[in-house]
This record gives structure tokens, sequence and C-alpha cells, in this order.
């Protein structure tokens, strides 16, 4: 009896994965309240998981970092707790992302694994495995322990922005300080643990060669017994931004050479003028075509170069373009940087630099989508937007539809809520990382504010 | 228990287990191997030169001037202006790099597909008509020997990893750094280099790898155009065989001023890519150095909560390879304390076998690692290129995969005492005064 079921299953899965469309998206939540994006991937050789999760509660910056070491670090949790053990036992290929107010779980492994994924999933939800000893260990070592999981610089550097930016979101706490550990006890790891690390709060993404169903099945069996808070997803609006001009000065020991980090709001990734404001940042800071690059190399400033990132947030993208330059250069580099964006809001685009921005956005994005972890980030970022099942909503089809030459420069002349450049009011957030003593002996003109590093 | 098999069945049934890639090869006329790798979803292409040639094939005058191909290749051709290689590629979405090695030498681009032919131009040209001025080439040394002036003044571990790395490789092709011996580079023969790039450029010595979006006749239409009228006097490159690496074990202590950390270099001779032993002496070098699994990292860092850092470099080698691991303290006194438990992890790796959880569980870890390799267009074109020069046939992908499965504890142990032994170790001690 038992072997007919089993034949009948392997039937249906054999058939549906030959009627199947080759890329297949199943997007459900289940019945615990796990949002789950499913999707099967021909072309990806093993499985890439991903898991994100959007703090609600940012009172202390300091308690999202102790929680995750209490619950990830190793030399922590020595010997091994169950949920380290089979993360070891997967291969351990994982990687964590921290973005100041979520993170983001990147796990790799074979196929004939996902079982022993979803055993991971059940004991990383379940996770109880939190004691003083380990809490202490974990604040002692904290600056150690926190120098290990970032790049201090780039996360100081966005920390001090993202004060600034949302700093009336999440009682404005994003910047580390000794006050932070201030009355610290291991109740508030517990219950920053317990509001947040909920199933109901997380975004699974799984990409692999493998029939969604028979993976949503699994889960769903697996949650069975799962008691879940219900402590649904709050849908976060960053209406209260600040993008009025602020220069920060970090100091870094050392001959470095220094950065300035200028830090920008856009519309977040789901939204069509995501992209036409990609388009208009590389017209401006385009490294090496945009007209920053340019007129620098032509004031004769030599050997820097920029490079850009974004970070997603719910509603809300921050788009930081790094820049490297020599000391002396600095503030020549800031003027001139601000003059060309001071007066981008004046004129119209031409149609030649227009078509180089984005022939450069639109291909460099047909070269990513090639790439399983590229995709799987859009496939987060439409979850996390709540937008409809299935396959991101903007897609390259999409952006060839949406964005041209007349809506960008419609666009440019009205441009939505974040993005307008207004003559004569300087914009932009900016952090200037380097030897203090040096940067400010080479400042005329700036004025930073000098900002004191946990 | 069941369940899992079950599902496991499930699984495999459902994803066709290790599809393997639709791969074919043939050769021009005047002897370039040409690879293709069609992947019809995709919406780029890579274009991947192998030159079968490196820094091992440089006659010993001038061994490493070939690495200033890496460089020269930036610098124009007979119809591109300096950098203007990068910059199309770079406006264009695209990503490429190069890199010359003792045994071989890659440059490839990725680009979107509808850039094939611009992307198969370049490439010619960079073959056909590299700008190897006099001035270029002078330029290019003399950046060459500042550069690692600089490095090997100011960086310590510089200097401490390039006298391992020479100890190591006594005696072969290997023990000259890439770059050539410092003090020669500036007197390399310029002609001499000249007539160097006519046998790395000789189309016997090459294999061109396309893997992505492309129709086939009409690429190899695009090769044949770009590629049938190279052509090249050298000789063919030799067949790479295994380097004899003596067995020596060598001790050395150097004292320094004012250092941040005291550090101890472990070198470790491995083996060649040509020697059967060469994956399982992969494995162990995952198991006592990758951060992800690291038994060093777990033993000294999370059990013994030392003040520790642990880090290394292997050579990526076809003929001869080797380990370097560096653990370094500002504590000079758990530095000689982590000394006597790393002896005793090198014999325990000879004397007892290790567990099967652990084995089953880095062995994931590296087949996960080579599977993400095969998902990148570059990744897939070296690996096949690669296996296409040592060993002439297309299908050594999977036996990879398969010889990973079956690996056991009993190997792991059989490598260990034949490769973590005392006459196979070269350690230096670096110590601030």
């Amino acid at each position: 009896m038992n072997f007919k079921r089993t034949s009948i299953i392997i039937f249906f899965i054999l058939l549906s994965s030959i009627l199947l469309p080759k890329e297949q998206y199943l997007d459900l939540t289940t019945s615990k309240g796990l949002n789950l994006k499913i999707v099967k991937d021909p072309d990806i050789l093993f499985t890439h998981a991903e898991m994100v999760i959007y703090y609600t509660d940012m009172k202390n910056p300091v308690i999202p970092y102790l929680t995750f070491l209490n619950i990830f670090n190793n030399k922590i949790n020595d010997p091994r707790s169950g949920m380290l053990n089979i993360l070891f036992k997967l291969g351990n290929d994982i990687e964590y992302e921290y973005n100041l107010d979520h993170i983001i779980l990147k796990i790799n492994f074979l196929n004939e694994k996902i079982p022993l994924f979803i055993e991971f999933l059940k004991e990383f939800f379940s996770f109880k495995n939190f004691s003083l000893k380990k809490f202490n260990y974990s604040v002692k070592n904290f600056k150690h322990l926190y120098r290990e999981i970032n790049d201090w610089e780039i996360i100081t550097a966005a920390q001090v922005a993202y004060e600034k930016i949302l700093g009336n979101r999440h009682s404005g706490k994003f910047f580390i300080t000794p006050e932070s550990f201030k009355n610290l006890n291991l109740s508030h790891i517990r219950s920053f643990h317990k509001k947040n690390y909920s199933l109901s709060r997380a975004n699974v993404v799984i990409r692999g060669n493998f029939n969604p169903y028979v993976i949503f099945g699994s889960v769903e069996k697996a949650f069975k017994n799962f008691k879940d808070k219900k402590n649904g997803i709050k849908k976060i609006v960053y209406n209260t931004y600040s993008n009025d001009r602020k220069v920060f000065l970090i100091n870094r020991n050392g001959n470095i050479t220094p950065s300035i980090y200028w830090f920008e709001t856009i519309p977040t990734g789901n939204n069509i003028n995501h992209h036409q404001a990609r388009i208009i940042n590389n017209i401006i800071f385009g490294y090496p075509i945009g007209r920053i690059t340019r007129i620098a190399s032509n004031s004769g400033i030599r050997n820097f170069n920029i490079s850009t990132t974004v970070n997603n947030h719910r509603n809300i993208s921050i788009l930081s373009n790094k820049i490297r330059v020599s000391y002396i250069n600095l503030e020549k580099f800031i003027l001139i940087a601000d003059n060309i964006i001071n007066q981008f809001g004046a004129g119209r685009v031409g149609r030649k630099e227009y078509l180089n921005a984005y022939n450069y956005f639109y291909l460099s994005r047909k070269v990513k989508l090639d790439d399983y972890r590229y995709k799987t980030k859009q496939d987060i970022l439409s979850s996390i937007n709540s937008e409809k099942p299935g396959p991101p909503v903007i897609n390259l089809n999409n952006i060839v539809k949406n964005v041209n030459f007349s809506t960008f420069n419609r666009l440019l002349s009205n441009p939505p809520g974040y993005y307008k450049f207004t003559r004569n009011k300087k914009r932009g957030v900016i952090v200037i990382v380097g030897n203090a003593r040096t940067v400010l002996k080479n400042l005329k003109v700036l004025k930073p504010q000098i900002i004191k590093t946990y | 228990m069941k369940k899992i098999l079950l599902f496991g069945v499930l699984v495999v049934f459902a994803a066709n287990l290790f599809p393997g890639f639709n791969v074919n090869h043939y050769k021009l006329k005047n002897g370039l191997t040409v690879i293709l790798s069609p992947e019809k979803d995709a919406g780029s292409i890579c274009i991947m030169v192998y030159h079968k040639n490196g820094v091992r094939d440089d006659p010993p005058s001038i061994r490493g001037a070939s690495y200033l191909y890496q460089t020269l290749m930036f610098l124009g051709t007979k119809n591109l202006a300096p950098y203007e290689r990068i910059l199309f590629i770079k406006k264009n979405g695209g990503r490429s790099s190069g890199r010359i090695n003792y045994d071989n030498s890659i440059f490839y681009q990725v680009v979107p597909d509808n850039d094939v032919n611009y992307a198969l131009w370049l490439e010619s040209e960079r073959l056909k008509s590299l700008n190897l001025s006099g001035s270029n080439i002078t330029e290019q040394k003399n950046a060459t020997y500042r550069r690692i002036y600089n490095i090997s003044n100011r960086s310590v571990h510089f200097r401490a990893s390039s006298w391992i790395n020479r100890e190591i490789f006594k005696n072969t092709v290997y023990s000259t750094p890439l770059y050539g011996e410092l003090e020669k580079i500036n007197s390399f023969d310029n002609n001499s280099i000249r007539k160097l790039y006519t046998s790395f450029n000789n189309p016997q010595n090459i294999i061109i790898v396309i893997s992505g979006h492309f129709d086939e006749e009409d690429i190899r239409g695009k090769i044949n155009r770009y590629f049938s009228d190279l052509y090249s006097a050298g000789p063919p490159s030799r067949d790479i065989l295994p380097s004899k690496i003596a067995g020596e074990y060598v001790y050395k202590n150097w004292m320094r001023e004012l250092l941040p950390e005291h550090f101890i270099l472990y070198g470790i001779k491995a083996p060649s890519k040509l020697n059967m032993d060469y994956l399982y002496f992969d494995f162990l070098k995952y198991y006592l150095v990758d951060k992800r699994v690291s038994k060093l990292n777990r033993i000294f860092k999370s059990t013994l909560k030392m003040n520790v850092k642990i880090s290394y470099e292997s050579s990526d080698n076809i003929g001869a390879n080797a380990l370097i691991i560096k653990v370094a303290s500002p504590k000079r006194a758990e530095l000689e304390k982590m000394r006597i438990y790393m002896n005793q992890i090198f014999s325990m790796l000879s004397s007892s076998r290790l567990t099967t959880s652990e084995v089953k569980a880095i062995k994931s870890l590296m087949e996960v690692d080579y599977l993400k390799k095969l998902s990148t267009l570059e990744g897939r074109s070296h690996v096949l290129a690669e296996n296409f020069h040592i060993s002439g046939s297309l299908d050594k992908e999977n036996n990879y995969v398969r010889r990973l499965r079956k690996l056991n504890s009993y190997d792991l142990q059989r490598i260990s005492k034949k490769y973590f032994t005392k006459k196979n170790l070269v350690i230096l001690n670096v110590f601030s005064k």
C-alpha cells in the first residue's frame, strides 16, 4: 500500500516537473505565517536560500547586534548550539548581511540537504539558547566581535548617515555609543528576539532546481506544531526623512586614503522611479563616464574612483556613492560635485548623455541577471515590498517599457518626493572617513561635524 | 529517517540531479582550440582566452616577463587607445579580468550577449596587435618594479611569504616569483619580451571558451573571422609534468623591529593538480583553514579563546603547489602556546581519522563551492579550459563530484601521513624585537 502511494506521488512530481515552465515561482504564506518564495531555477546546480528580517524595535542599536552575536557567533556558542550544528552539517556556507534595520542570511547547500535546511529554519525560529554567560561574553568583547562582522568604515559611515536621514524613525538610534551599553541586560536580548525573530516577520526565498510544491509541503509540515505569535509584518513608512546637507567627519588612524561617502535617498527598488533615480545617479556620479568624473579630471584631480551601492529598505532605498580621493583634493572634489548637483536641477539632460547612463544601467542589469545572487536580491526586494506573488514586478522588460528619454525628462521637471534638485540648496549627507587632523588641515570652506565613534 | 530518504528521492527526481552542460569543442586550422558552452536562457556571454603558457614558459633570463602582459593589455593595440578596451566593457555593463599564472594565463570578458561581436574583436586585437612599444614595456617594467619594491619594503608579511615560497619550491620554476626577481625586472630585454609574446599568443597554445547566450553557427563564423588569421611561428607549449619538490625540513627565525604582531608561517608542500592526491589535500586545506569550517579557528578562537589570527594562502598551479598557514598574535606567549597545539594537530591528522560528520560537512561545502563556480559563466569557462588543458577532455567536471563523493576518512589519513610530515614543512617564525 505504502509503495503504491509513494509511486503515485513520484509519478505526479515527475509529471509536474515536466509540464511546468522552466523558471517557476511559488509565492505563499504558510499557515503559521512564514512568507515563503520558492523559485524553481534549472540554471542553478545547488540551493541558494535567503532570509530577511526587518526589525521593528531599534530603540537601542546595540541590541540587534548582541542578539545576532548570541545566536550565531562561534566564539560565544562553543560547543555549537543545535542550530549551528545543523548549519555545519549543511556545509556552513552562510553569509550575514547586516543592514542596520534588517538582517539577511544567505545560505548555499546541496539540493539533497533541503530537509536539513528546513530543520535549520525550525531551530532558528525556536531558538532559546540564550544564557547570562554568553550575554556577558558578548558585551565584554563587543568591540572586537562587532569589527569581525562588519567593515567598520562602511558601517560606521552608514550609521552616522542613517541617524541623520531616518532619524525620526526607530527613536533615531542607529549610531552605537558607549551610552548604548548602559543598563543592558539579558532580558533585552530575549525580548528583542521574541519580537523580531518570528515566523511571520521573516521573508524566505529558496532558489534551486527542484519542485517548489514539494518544498512548500515540507515547510508547512515541519511547522505544523509551531506556535507563532502572529506578530505580523508592520508596514514601515519612511515619510519622515531628512536629506538636508550635513557633513560629518569620522577619524581613522593610520596612513590611509580618505573616503567620502555621499548618501542620498531614492524611491525603493520596486518603484519604476527608483530606476530613473539610478540613471540620474549614473549621469552625476557614474564612473568613469559621469559628469563629476569628467569635470574633476579636467580640473586636475587625479587618482580617484567612485563606487555606488544601494541599500533597499521598505518604501525607501539609500544610495551611497563612495569616493576615494587624496586629502589634498577632498574639498575641491566635494565643491565640484555640489556645483554639478545644483546645476542638474536647472537644465535638461541631453539625449547622448542620457543614453550612455541608460545603457550602462540596463546592460549591467542584463549581465547581473545571470547571477543567482542578484536574482534572489530582486526576489527579496519584491517580497519585502509585498508585491503581488510571483516574479518581481520590476524586471528588464518593465524597465525598457517605462524608462525612456521623455519619461526621464518629465521626471526631472517634477521629481518624486525625495529626489528633488533644488537650486542653491545643498543636499545629501556626506561622511568623510580619514585621518581627522589631515582632513581638517585640508578643509577651508567645509566645516564638518566630528563624530566620536565607539 | 524513511521520510528524509523519500524526500531525497523526490527532490532528486524532480531536479535531474546533475544536469551537465551542453559543451563541445573543435580546432581551427591554425591549432587554436575552441570550446563552446551555450546556455539559451542567459542574457550575457563570457569570452575567455586561456593561454597554456605562463611564467613557467619564460626563458630563465627573463623569467617573470609574461607577468607584464597582464598590464600591457590595457595600454592599447593598433586600433585601440590605452584603456579603451576596459572603458568599452565597463560602459556596456560588463566585467573583465586577466591573470598570468605560472602554468597558464586567462583573460576574460562577461558582456551582454548583443556585444559578442565587439568582445571577440577586442580579444583578437589583444592577441594580434598588442602595443609592445619600447616605451610601453619600459613603463610597465618600472611600474612593476616600483610596486613590488614598495610592498616589499612596507610589508614583512610579503617578504616572509616570498621567502617561504622560495624555500618550498626550491630548484623548480615556481621558486622565482611570478613577477620575476625584483633586481632583474628593470633589465629584462624589451626585444626578448616582444619575442616571447609570439609564443604566448601562438594559437596552438590557446583555448577560447565561449559560454552563455549565443547561436552556435553564428559564433563559429565570428570566431573564424577574428581568429583564423592568428598565426605565430613560436613553438607550442610543453606539456606540464609534476615538479619534484625536495622533501626537506626548513626552520628559520626572523627578528624584526616594531611589528604590530608576531607571526609564524607554516609552509606545507602540496600535490600538483596532475596528482590524484590533490583533491584530498584540498579537503584538508578546507578542514584546517577555510573560515567557514576551519578546525584551527574552532580550536584556537572558539574553544581556547586565544587572541590569534589565522589566515592562509594557497597556490593554484598545475605542476606543484603549496599551502601557507599564517598564525599571528600580538602576544608572543600566545603564539608559543599555539605552536605546541599546531604540532599536535598536524600529528593528529596522521594518527587519527576525522569524524564522519566532519567529513560529510566539508564534502558538502566543497561540492557547493564547485557548483557555485560552475554557476558563473567565467567560473565554468575556467573549469572547462583548465580541465581541457590538463586532460584534453571535457567530462572532468563530473569526475570531480564523483571522486569527492567517494572520499572517506581513510583516504584523508593516508594523505595526511604523506604531506603533513616534518620533512614536508617549511616554518618561519617572525618575531618583533
